[in-house]
């Protein structure tokens, strides 16, 4: 009886998170403009959606700034996180309270702030501010993802590699690198999560017609959404659902309970 | 590996991205704009110069605006409305942190239970709404909640199935069509359904990795099973809570699109008005010192609730004593 | 034939101003067994890692076949090192730990395959190739570490406390199998340790060390029967350490009686440490015809399997007695010391902590 509770509980908390969810599937599939009617299943909705262009290049952007910024993220992040550690203790922990404030800011203040500086330093804002802005966001991600892995090396793991007539460069990549490679791959993925689904940040740091999906959206949220984006998104959600259960398959397989910070989930 | 040049490119990062933008919006949020006054003078050559307010010429027209320090934004700050704004922005907050902490810690507590045997699985469902466009997602309860919406549309049909019902409601003064959207209500749901994993996410963390061996320490020495989750899993997993408090807490000070699709602009909160010192009204200076106001604010609420942290800490050191 | 290892005048200061390591000088000869003994924060583990290129020491030679090695960095040094955790690399399995080292240095797979086997099967694991780090035991990860250093045919392998994470049976087993790789493989070994007894066990020569020096180097047995200070005495193996007199040459005066001894050179009625080891003070009755010699009273008794271990009461000092023949508690007893096994030694500035811990198991 309470198992059942228990379970019916996470149903209805998964319907709650699903139902709008389910509703925009269905609504890609629907042939009408109006959600409010059911016009009959129709697929014409994704084939226009490939002649659309402004939506193509809103996902265009969308797509490569996340990963452009993941990327750098994850370079600039996983060097920070290393500097960081070498570091003695006064100035990391001054330097880590330093990245944990874009973290505790709220969006709004760090996108305002962002174009301040932009504004400051004359630059027109368009592809490249939106790209360095989500940079900005994205390496404090990145450290805050390495940074544990780094703490559980065994600090000897550099020196052995040495011993063993590695330069530190070799020992680095052929040692370090794919021990702490799980945090660096998570870092990458939230930095990649976070610049997709970001809409406030780039609200304030985009310009010059650049604009990617949530800009697009918000802009049609007004008069109103095609069909079209509930027809992308469906797409993306299917492509990232199966991403994200042929990542983890191995370990549903297994079954075993799984520590958290095991689990393959950037969020 | 000791290599300075790491940290270089770093700090660097850290000081144009972190530290110089904050120190942008401390600035424009002491400052206002004003214009330079001048008068322009027509020479008998045709040729025009300008005379400044000290008197002195210059042949080259002066920019018309310049910074100059004031704490007028401050006293505007303070006016009534702003003020209004804030305190129902916190509300909403406080609310939607509330009911994601009421209605997510159990959710973490019973997906660590021996119930649900993937519990990864699980975990990865409550995230993989996320990728969906949280624009979209949210405008996807419009369609649900509007007045013509599928909602309203299930329960008029209910009511049509069993007259009595009908007649019940419309008793109660309960109207045809109900108004679910543009209002608080609405924006709170917006929110807790946007932020509702944020809350589950580290407390499932924390309570995962408490060990288990200790409610059966506690089980063994002769705890029921609400003792052992209040003075055992509870006490272990306020961390959790207090960062999904945070991470809770803080987006929803702060929002403006969720307040602007489910509210229809009927519930502007504060981070409405900044978006609008930054768009429309164009008055960054302003814009600047709300922000300053919506960061102190954050601030002092991360403030308490890491004295909070500390003083639990340092109660179980004692506790061990 | 020079020696293998030089180290002269080795310094070694921390950045707290800590000193680690006090000019220190060791000669380690090919194909030795070498031990660093002494207790945590001794600078025994600085020495190892000065050694291997870890540590920068501030002044000093470390010559390696007579050239100085110190500016070189540890992966241009044909040193290999035996890390106290191992510290193997997780994400690599058993086969690739061990050919990471031929690997870097681009050798033929084939020949590295091989190599490969051949170690394993040293170290008593072959067929484990495959099996992953995290897999094995703490005992099987040493084994790995070792044949993972080996493999590159080091003239020198630096031992860092290699067997303290591994249970008392094991540890014995694999201090046998060590030697047995020492002495085939011809490599010199220098050891750190802590455990004066695996140091007695296994080494040619055993360094003992305090507080960034070395006190005494010498064989095992030199270390054991002739401690040159007391701190080296109490260290290794239990004793009795007791003050006494020098009254003359070959004469010497503690537990208020009057011992022949085999020491001179010390001077007449000068102070000194005396050195009894538990199993050479020998128990009379009292009927004994010996005059001369101290009388107490056996205090306590305890069967520690291969002897007894009695603790016997003599005026103010209380001894430690090892026996085959167990005495009642009780019992007035003679106590009496072979010349050869009474060992003197000038007092140092330890001596004060060594004979209060050692009066106070009078208490």
């Amino acid at each position: 009886m309470k198992k059942a509770l228990r379970r019916a509980y996470i149903a209805l908390i998964m319907a709650f998170l699903y139902a709008p969810i389910v509703l925009l599937i269905l609504y890609s599939f629907n042939d009408s403009k109006s959600r409010a009617v059911w016009g009959g299943f129709t697929l014409r909705w994704y084939q226009e959606l490939f002649s659309d262009t402004a939506i193509l290049s809103a996902l265009g952007t969308t797509l490569t700034v996340g990963l452009l910024s993941a990327v750098i993220s994850t370079v600039l992040g996983t060097a920070g996180a290393i500097a960081l550690f070498q570091l003695r203790r006064r100035p990391r922990h001054a330097l880590l309270s330093v990245i944990n404030l874009p973290m505790l800011n709220s969006e709004v203040v760090t996108g305002v702030s962002l174009m301040l500086l932009f504004a400051m330093a004359h630059v027109q804002l368009g592809y490249v501010t939106l790209l360095l802005a989500h940079v900005g966001f994205g390496v404090p991600y990145v450290v805050l993802s390495v940074l544990p892995k780094l703490r559980q090396l065994d600090p000897h793991l550099a020196e052995a590699a040495q011993d063993l007539g590695a330069t530190p460069l070799q020992g680095f990549l052929r040692v370090i690198l794919p021990d702490i490679m799980p945090g660096v791959f998570s870092g990458f993925l939230m930095a990649l999560t976070m610049s997709i689904d970001d809409f406030v940040i780039s609200f304030f740091t985009t310009g010059s017609g650049v604009s990617n999906l949530s800009i697009t959206i918000y802009t049609m949220a007004k008069r109103g959404i095609s069909p079209k984006i509930n027809a992308l998104s469906t797409l993306i959600f299917l492509c990232v659902f199966a991403l994200l259960i042929g990542l983890n398959l191995r370990d549903f397989k297994r079954g075993g309970r799984k520590k958290p910070d095991e689990v393959r989930i950037p969020y | 590996m000791k290599n300075k040049a790491l940290t270089v490119p770093f700090v660097l990062w850290a000081a144009i991205f972190v530290v110089v933008p904050l120190l942008m919006i401390l600035w424009y949020g002491v400052t206002v704009e004003e214009t330079i006054p001048y008068t322009e003078i027509v020479l008998d050559d045709g040729s025009v110069i300008y005379e400044l307010e000290d008197g002195s010429h210059t042949s080259e027209k002066p920019y018309e605006k310049r910074a100059r320090v004031s704490l007028s934004n401050f006293k505007r700050m303070l006016e009534p409305t702003y003020l209004k704004l804030l305190l129902r922005s916190l509300k909403i907050a406080v609310i939607t942190t509330l009911i994601c902490l009421l209605l997510g810690y159990p959710v973490a507590l019973i997906l660590t239970g021996r119930d649900f045997k993937r519990p990864a699985l699980w975990l990865m469902l409550l995230i993989l709404p996320m990728w969906m466009n949280f624009l979209l997602r949210t405008y996807s309860w419009l369609s649900i909640l509007e007045n013509s919406g599928i909602l309203n549309g299930l329960i008029a049909s209910l009511r049509e199935a069993i007259p009595a019902l009908d007649e019940w409601l419309l008793a109660r003064g309960v109207r045809r069509r109900i108004v679910f959207l543009y209002n608080e209500n609405a924006v709170i749901l917006g929110m807790v359904y946007n932020y509702l994993s944020f809350m589950i996410m580290p407390i499932y963390t924390v309570i995962e990795k408490t060990d288990r061996s200790l409610l059966e320490a506690a089980a063994d020495l002769g705890a029921n099973p609400v003792q052992r989750f209040l003075r055992v899993t509870l006490p272990y997993s306020l961390p959790g809570v207090l960062e999904g408090v945070t991470m809770v807490f803080v987006p929803a000070v702060t929002t403006f699109v969720i307040s602007q699709l489910m509210g229809g602009g009927k519930v502007p909160l504060i981070g409405d008005i900044i978006q609008n010192q930054f768009g429309k009204s164009s008055d960054w200076h302003f814009g600047s010192t709300l922000s300053l106001l919506v960061m102190v604010v954050v601030l002092a609420f991360m403030g308490a609730l890491n004295r909070i942290d500390k003083e639990e800490a340092a109660q179980k050191e004692v506790r061990i004593l | 034939m020079e020696n293998i290892l030089s180290i002269r005048n080795l310094r070694v200061v921390f950045e707290d101003g800590f000193v680690a390591l006090g000019g220190v000088s060791l000669e380690i000869g090919r194909n030795e067994f070498v031990t660093l003994l002494g207790p945590s924060g001794c600078g025994k583990t600085t020495l190892l890692r000065c050694i291997g290129g870890f540590e920068k020491p501030g002044s000093g030679e470390i010559l390696y076949k007579g050239k100085d090695i110190v500016p070189l960095p540890p992966y241009k040094r044909a040193i290999n090192t035996v890390f106290q955790r191992y510290a193997l690399f997780p994400h690599l399995n058993v086969a690739q730990n061990v050919a990471f080292g031929p690997d870097l240095r681009g050798e033929d797979r084939k020949k590295t395959a091989r190599e490969v086997g051949r170690m394993l099967e040293m170290v008593g694991l072959a067929g484990y190739e495959k099996r992953r780090i995290a897999s094995l035991s703490g005992g099987q990860q040493q084994r790995v570490a070792i044949a993972r250093a080996l493999i590159n045919k080091p003239d020198v392998l630096l031992l860092d406390e290699p067997l303290a994470a591994l249970d008392l049976k094991l540890r014995r087993e694999m201090q046998l199998e060590l030697k047995r790789i020492q002495r085939e493989s011809g490599i010199t070994f220098v050891f750190v340790t802590h455990d004066q007894e695996e140091a007695l066990t296994m080494s040619d020569r055993v360094a003992v060390m305090r507080a960034g020096e070395i006190l005494q180097l010498g064989t095992p047995e030199d270390i054991y029967n002739e401690p040159q200070s007391a701190f080296v005495a109490d260290f290794i193996g239990e004793s009795n350490i007791l003050p006494g007199t020098m009254v003359r040459d070959k004469l010497v005066r503690f537990l208020n009686c009057e011992f022949a001894c085999v020491d001179s050179g010390f001077g007449e009625q000068a102070e000194v440490d005396v050195v009894v080891r538990p199993e050479d003070l020998k128990l009379r009755p009292m009927d004994d015809p010996a005059e001369g010699v101290p009388q107490g009273v056996v205090e306590s008794l305890l069967f520690k399997g291969v002897h007894y271990e009695m603790k016997v009461r003599s005026g103010e000092s209380v001894l430690l007695v090892h026996s085959t023949h167990a005495r009642p508690v009780g019992m007035r007893v003679k106590l009496a010391v072979a010349p050869s096994d009474i060992q003197v030694m000038r007092k140092s500035d330890c001596s004060p902590d060594v004979l209060k811990r050692h009066a106070e198991r009078a208490q």
